[in-house]
């Protein structure tokens, strides 16, 4: 099952403006995405925009 | 008491065939408009199985019983085979439906898919091919079938739930339509409400009686106007699923407009 584009482009911003590792940093947005009713494989870039 | 449950029976079940063709043309039509396969998988599951399938089902049934069951002409029991073709053949449709639904890119739910369709279409052919349309009680083959008859709506109900859940979610947020979110759970109802109607038919079965013997009446009055009752409820939620009523959509609209308001 792959992951939205929004999802990897959000970890990936994620990672390069702190300190957060891969791993951590998708995790981290998992949980966010997890507790907002959302999935990674089709959450949207608007709906990033307002769990984020 | 058994003239009545019977008359609840066969007017709940007749109002609900003629609810899932409405349904079932709305949604072809459009799936039509839109090109996407669920709304056409989940139409044609209701014309199969509710529609087409238990309309044509208790219409030879009706028939076959008023000419004597067993003095019948044949042609009532190539119109209960017909009635039973539709139904499964609307059991896949609903089992694909699900599955692009809820759990399009899951291994799993595609493997279960195609063996719920298969375990049906093998215990059921058995049946047929056993004498199971005569057969005053059903053989092990019709309970292979039962299997997925009685438990398929199940899968839906605990999907629907699950992203109920999910839904409610989004609503806090702000990413999801109240009205739309309900009608998960409105899905999740009329599913249960569907999985005790099609148990309880088979209570009598459960219990040991003969299909059709006078034994059976007393406790196939009380199983017909309990799944009668459920059959009505199933209609309601439905109802309101597809053809949500200025009413139920204002419960979901007013708290929002309010907000706005003040």
């Amino acid at each position: 099952m792959a992951d939205s584009a929004a999802f990897t482009h959000i970890c990936d911003a994620l990672e390069s403006e702190t300190s957060f590792s891969r791993i951590e940093a998708r995790g981290t947005i998992r949980l966010a995405l997890k507790s907002a009713g959302l999935a990674a494989n089709s959450v949207t870039p608007e709906q990033i925009k307002v769990v984020v | 008491m058994v003239t009545l449950a019977g008359s609840l029976y066969l007017l709940s079940t007749a109002v609900f065939s003629v609810l899932a063709i409405v349904i079932g043309v709305r949604l072809i039509t459009l799936s039509r408009r839109t090109q996407r396969v669920p709304e056409r998988s989940l139409g044609l599951g209701f014309i199969g199985t509710a529609g087409l399938g238990y309309g044509l089902l208790m219409f030879a049934m009706i028939g076959k019983r008023a000419a004597g069951w067993d003095d019948a002409p044949s042609y009532y029991s190539w119109l209960l085979m017909l009635g039973w073709v539709f139904h499964n053949l609307g059991v896949l449709f609903m089992l694909d439906f699900v599955h692009r639904v809820f759990r399009p890119d899951e291994g799993w739910a595609r493997t279960l898919k195609y063996t719920m369709g298969l375990v049906l279409w093998v215990g059921w052919l058995a049946d047929m091919s056993t004498g199971g349309l005569a057969a005053t009680r059903p053989s092990h083959f019709y309970w292979v079938a039962f299997a997925v008859i009685g438990t398929y709506p199940l899968w839906t109900a605990v999907e629907a739930y699950r992203y109920w859940g999910l839904m409610r979610k989004r609503v806090a947020l702000g990413l999801a339509d109240p009205l739309v979110a309900n009608r998960f759970l409105l899905w999740t109802i009329a599913s249960m409400t569907t999985v005790a109607s099609i148990w309880l038919v088979e209570v009598p079965t459960f219990l040991g009686y003969e299909r059709m013997s006078s034994a059976a009446e007393q406790i196939t009055s009380i199983t017909m106007l309990c799944t009668a009752a459920f059959g009505i409820a199933t209609i309601c939620t439905y109802w309101l699923t597809f053809f949500p009523p200025a009413w139920y959509q204002a419960r979901f609209r007013a708290p929002a407009a309010s907000e706005t308001g003040s």
